[in-house]
């Protein structure tokens, strides 16, 4: 049950951005979450896509990786871009559609979020409920299409569906799902490409202007470091714990809310005990090597900032300003 | 005044249960119903949240859960649609979780009535702070972000239907994973006092 799970989503390998320091890469990667919401024209989406797929192909990540990352968000990023179809309402309006062309879009649209829906349920629920759960999304989603394309409007609510779409609307929902792209991309190289002890050391560097604000940042990094370290094991404690309960009858597979319930709490207070023992322990064994709690420390890893850092921060710089420069 | 012990035994008790949290949520993704993109599945990750505002107070528990968004952050398993979301549905809704440490004199107490007391309303408070938060962005995100391409743009009010459905989504996830919690503490209080006690 426990054997598939992978941590983190660091993946091996070596290119020029895996050697950029993190703190750069990090800054950078929030940057451009912020910038990209400059972009509002196709020239500037065009160079937004252009500068993410330049830095994305010469990362030497597998493009699989990215699609895998994308994937769980597909429905929200189509939900969206439906739901913008029939919102957003300026612009010119394309020919009003006539009732059998809806009825028909109603029913793809129906049809596609049941079939991405049931894909969910497949991992978990037994074969033969799929076709059953199909039947029932489908069912509701194009009962509710229908009813809402018949009069039911609720000015108030804003909910008036007259089936027109719009020309802008297209291109925005266009946009919108461009962005949600890019911006997952961006966010998800950045995780690809550090190790998560290495952004824990980036983290603390930019926060550690708040030190004037007596925040405690180092006490943080050095709490999501050992979390961090003590995942692993205590996955590992977990198991054990699962194994000496199954071996003693408990199922957490079967039964209802209320045995599985049970069978859950048989797992949780050892896991709630052991941490709190291996706490003591670390803390002893912290207060023996001379931790105390708000003094200077120092580090193993010392981060550092080489020339290529400073042109990867540059090309950003250049991007906003060319998106200042081409936006409408 | 507490003596060094205790400061460096509360950093690495956060620490742990919160690796405990990323641990619970670990699980819950491999056996449950995966349906909802961001955050939202019925986990009870919350969990060591809780037990951390009881055991130790307001203060750890907030660091708790603030740094259990942080880590799921590093971790890569957060949706970063745009900045006042992520902060909203990572950071702060975790983070506002350890306001159940509100109760920390309650579930401390000898009476076994009001250690009851403390502990639902610690879970229901923390619980609807958590989840006024995910309404807040999903209103945000429904509302601003779908029509303007331009930013998030705060100049256009707000309907009622954006409300009542950012407020309906994050139900269907918050209402059972509140309830579960509820119940597991509160049998923790029954079966397992000494997570809640520090001897």
């Amino acid at each position: 049950m426990l054997d598939n799970i992978k941590l983190g989503q660091y993946l091996h390998g070596d290119s020029w951005y895996y050697r950029l320091d993190p703190r750069g890469k990090l800054v950078m990667s929030t940057f451009f979450i912020v910038i990209i919401f400059m972009a509002n024209n196709w020239i500037t989406y065009l160079a937004a896509t252009l500068f993410t797929l330049l830095i994305v192909l010469t990362s030497g990540v597998p493009l699989k990786y990215f699609y895998r990352s994308i994937k769980p968000i597909v429905v929200l990023i189509f939900f969206t871009f439906f739901l913008n179809l029939f919102f957003y309402r300026t612009g010119t309006p394309l020919p009003p559609l006539n009732i059998i062309i809806n009825k028909i879009i109603v029913i793809i649209y129906g049809v596609f979020v049941a079939l991405l829906i049931t894909f969910r349920f497949t991992k978990v629920i037994d074969r033969y409920i799929i076709p059953k759960i199909f039947k029932i999304t489908t069912l509701v989603f194009i009962l509710i299409n229908i009813l809402l394309s018949y009069g039911l409007n609720y000015t108030e609510f804003s909910w008036s569906f007259h089936w027109i779409i719009y020309k802008n609307a297209l291109i925005n929902g266009g946009y919108i799902i461009l962005r949600l792209i890019l911006i997952i991309s961006m966010s998800s190289l950045l995780t690809f490409t550090t190790k998560p002890t290495d952004l824990t050391l980036a983290i603390e560097h930019v926060l550690s202007p708040l030190k004037i604000f007596k925040f405690p940042v180092s006490e943080l990094a050095l709490m999501i470091s050992i979390s961090l370290r003590f995942i692993p094991t205590l996955l590992e404690e977990t198991q054990k714990v699962l194994k000496a309960q199954t071996s003693r009858g408990a199922d957490f597979t079967e039964g209802n809310i209320k045995d599985k319930v049970i069978q859950i709490i048989s797992l949780l207070v050892p896991m709630f005990i052991i941490s709190f023992k291996r706490a003591e322990e670390l803390a002893n064994a912290m207060e023996a090597r001379g931790y105390i709690p708000g003094r200077k420390r120092t580090s193993l890893r010392e981060l550092r900032w080489r020339f290529t850092d400073n042109i990867y921060v540059l090309s950003f710089i250049l991007l906003t300003a060319f998106f200042i420069y081409f936006r409408s | 005044m507490k003596t060094n012990h205790q400061k460096v035994l509360v950093i690495v008790e956060i620490a742990l249960l919160t690796a405990l949290a990323v641990i619970f949520d670990l699980i819950a993704n491999l056996t449950q119903i995966q349906l909802f993109p961001n955050g939202g599945s019925i986990s009870i990750s919350m969990l060591p949240v809780f037990v951390l505002a009881y055991r130790r107070g307001l203060i750890p528990g907030l660091v708790s859960g603030l740094l259990l968004g942080t880590l799921q952050t590093i971790l890569g398993v957060t949706y970063y649609l745009f900045f006042l979301q992520f902060l909203l549905d990572y950071t702060l809704a975790y983070g506002l979780v350890g306001f159940a440490g509100v109760f920390f004199k309650w579930v401390q107490s000898n009476n076994n009535k009001y250690q009851i007391i403390g502990i639902i309303s610690g879970t229901i408070l923390g619980g609807f702070l958590r989840y006024f938060s995910h309404v807040l962005s999903g209103v945000i995100y429904w509302a601003r972000y779908i029509d303007s391409t331009d930013s998030v743009d705060f100049s256009k009010g707000v309907t009622w239907g954006d409300w009542l459905f950012s407020m309906g989504y994050n139900a269907t996830y918050m209402v059972p994973s509140v309830i579960i919690c509820a119940i597991i503490l509160v049998i923790f209080n029954k079966v397992a006092r000494r997570i809640y006690t520090v001897d």
